[in-house]
């Protein structure tokens, strides 16, 4: 029952940032603002997922520790990557975050999610971290513009 | 998936866990009418609630 609503959750908020991330007009730096406020909640959804299906005993202690410690460096990449787009609008740093905000994903989804054993629980923090993907790759979109 | 299985699915995820989808609902409300400024402070926020999370589920640095 966890994991279905863990699944569901997951789905939900995949349609609930398609819907809400694109819908509006507004300016390339408001956009890039609005995308990524998306980026970070997305995130954070999938860290709750996690601690979810740890909670429910779906991801083992060593499991939880290591992928909580690369959310930690991702929020950390996330931080670094809304001063380079707020403070300095500097394309540079933040195409050197988003790089860095990826290869942290790859290696979450890659190396610390294929370790869990459950198949449902596995599916719905990967699909999790493709909603992540996905606003990231939308951020990046706008480079140079 | 409709509209009415989504919203089913949220009040569950509201029962579940009020204070999380609470403010998750907050940044999802926001997304009219604000500026970049705002938007990027409302992910600062974000991204400091996700630091704290992971370091609450971090065991204690051995003495």
């Amino acid at each position: 029952m966890k994991r279905k609503r863990i699944v569901q959750v997951a789905g939900v908020w995949a349609l609930a940032i398609l819907l809400s991330g694109y819908a509006c007009q507004q300016n390339s730096y408001a956009k890039v603002g609005l995308l990524a406020k998306d980026l970070a909640a997305s995130v954070l959804v999938a860290q709750q997922v996690e601690i979810e299906a740890y909670r429910t005993g779906f991801v083992t202690s060593d499991q939880h520790t290591a992928i909580q410690q690369k959310f930690f460096l991702i929020a950390e990449a996330g931080a670094r990557l809304d001063v380079a787009i707020n403070q300095a609008h500097d394309a540079t740093t933040a195409t050197a975050e988003i790089k860095t905000l990826t290869a942290l994903l790859a290696d979450l989804s890659n190396n610390q999610i294929t370790g869990i054993k459950d198949d449902k629980t596995r599916l719905a923090i990967q699909a999790a971290l493709l909603t992540v993907n996905t606003v990231l790759d939308s951020i990046a979109a706008f480079g140079g513009k | 998936m409709n509209v009415d299985d989504a919203l089913r699915l949220l009040a569950l995820l509201i029962a579940a866990e009020p204070a999380v989808v609470g403010y998750i609902k907050t940044l999802l409300e926001s997304s009219q009418g604000q500026t970049g400024d705002q938007f990027l402070a409302q992910a600062d926020s974000a991204w400091a609630r996700i630091k704290a999370n992971a370091a609450a589920e971090l065991p204690p640095p051995k003495a």
